[in-house]
């Protein structure tokens, strides 16, 4: 999975190089910012949620993070409507927040259900996988708001 | 278990390039990538349900998760290109899904994860 999103930055990288990108309007700091802010903030999150023992791991000790998440999300989204940005790039905002939705889901699920060998913790994979879908996805918007974009 | 994941990402790939037919290789590599990403995830959501580690809701909802991923993923590659975006990538990803979990012999996702784990 990360040698998926190594691939891909790098890839993104040597399309900028290559010069065969071309830029249709400014590049959108904020935008790559918010991304970035919320790639930063889940790996953090994921780290510790891997290493955590119940009942720290539980949905309950971490709810703040996804409604940070959610709020960060949700100023992406906004942010990208209000700068009337391309159809693409508001898609990309509004993936990223059912996608602030979803892992919230996926916790809360995992949580609830005490009769497997993770008690109230997510199966480590599953914390692996959604740590990955985040960044995945933030930094595709981070790169695409970084070069300039329609 | 890995050929069939190589032949998911394969019919991902395929359906992707349809969708980004005349961009550059370049962003055909990067989608690429991704439906690569999104039928390893698949694997490994299936490797999830066979060992029990989570349940058939769980499963949809890591399911779910990956989906909203590729479609941030592949918006932001519509939006660094000139391809129409939001159908296109709506529709690759859809028929993406719908071949490869096809192929599997599967009509759903999770079914599919269910092969893939099998």
């Amino acid at each position: 999975m990360f040698a998926s999103r190594l691939r891909v930055l790098v890839l993104l990288a040597s399309f900028t190089l290559a010069g065969c990108l071309l830029p249709l309007t400014a590049p959108d700091p904020a935008a790559a910012e918010l991304a970035r802010g919320i790639d930063n903030n889940a790996r953090q999150f994921y780290a510790q949620l891997a290493a955590a023992p119940a009942p720290q791991c539980a949905y309950a000790a971490n709810e703040n993070f996804y409604d940070r998440l959610h709020r960060e999300a949700a100023a992406l989204r906004d942010h990208l409507a209000q700068r009337g940005a391309s159809p693409a790039a508001q898609r990309a905002g509004e993936a990223m927040l059912r996608l602030s939705n979803d892992v919230r889901a996926s916790h809360q699920t995992a949580s609830a259900r005490l009769d497997d060998q993770h008690g109230p913790c997510m199966a480590p994979q599953a914390i692996a996988l959604n740590a990955d879908a985040l960044a995945r996805a933030a930094a595709a918007i981070f790169s695409a708001n970084s070069q300039g974009a329609e | 278990m890995q050929e069939v994941i190589t032949d998911i990402a394969h019919s991902f790939a395929l359906e992707l390039q349809h969708a980004l037919q005349g961009e550059s290789r370049q962003v055909a590599a990067l989608a690429r990538a991704e439906g690569e990403a999104l039928a390893h995830a698949l694997g490994r959501i299936g490797g999830l349900l066979l060992r029990g580690e989570v349940s058939d809701e769980e499963a949809g909802v890591l399911l779910r998760i990956q989906r909203d991923a590729s479609e941030a993923v592949l918006a932001s590659l519509a939006q660094v290109s000139r391809i129409a975006a939001s159908r296109a990538v709506a529709s690759a990803l859809e028929a993406g899904v719908a071949g490869a979990a096809g192929s599997a012999g599967q009509s759903d996702l999770l079914g599919l994860a269910r092969t893939l784990a099998g």
